[in-house]
């Protein structure tokens, strides 16, 4: 498994905690990019500008990411271009949620 | 007019004790170990229930009092306490996780 699907992988442990669905299924992360030292940017948005647990969110990511360890440094890009809208969700998050 | 109010603070109170409690304990958690849900801190479920129980005394309690009930009142008065003491449990409950 190469690194950056050990990376993509690993977000999937990190739930949206008002949803309690991981980023990867609601599909607000637009962007895994590695360079050569290893060291990882994530560009990923949130559910709406507003969201309280913009934080925790960005955090828990960073978190996770480092816990991998090959993983030199992480840096989480948060944009708002394009918007999140739910059909970015994947089949088994609209189940949960619908 | 006051009633409305009131039922805005419960209704505040039983989203933000939550929020405040899970920011506290579990925000710098994330991603280092599993963690719960904001769903899980607190019982949806028995919020509705203590709403309806709310909106039904409070009913209960104006309609006694328009037909000068005493007994309705004193039943009507003690399901608005016994619903209280249950949010307050409840809420407790929550600090306490």
């Amino acid at each position: 498994m190469t690194l950056k699907e050990q990376v993509s992988e690993a977000l999937h442990d990190v739930d949206d905690p008002e949803l309690g669905i991981n980023i990867m299924d609601l599909g607000l992360v637009y962007g895994v990019d590695i360079d050569e030292e290893n060291n990882v940017l994530v560009t990923m948005t949130l559910t709406t500008p507003g969201c309280p647990m913009h934080d925790s969110i960005s955090t828990g990511v960073e978190n996770r990411v480092k816990s991998i360890d090959e993983v030199e440094n992480v840096e989480v890009k948060i944009v708002w271009e394009p918007q999140w809208d739910p059909n970015r969700m994947s089949d088994h998050a609209k189940e949960l949620l619908w | 007019m006051m009633t409305w109010i009131i039922f805005s603070m419960l209704g505040y109170l039983y989203k933000i004790v939550p929020f405040l409690v899970w920011t506290h304990k579990y925000s710098e958690l994330v991603g280092k170990e599993k963690v719960p849900s904001l769903k899980e801190m607190m019982n949806e479920k028995l919020g509705i229930v203590l709403y309806r129980l709310f909106t039904i005394s409070i009913f209960g309690i104006i309609v006694s009092v328009a037909f000068s009930s005493g007994l309705a009142l004193w039943i009507f008065l003690g399901i608005q306490v016994l619903a209280s003491i249950i949010f307050a449990i409840t809420i407790i409950r929550v600090l306490l996780k």
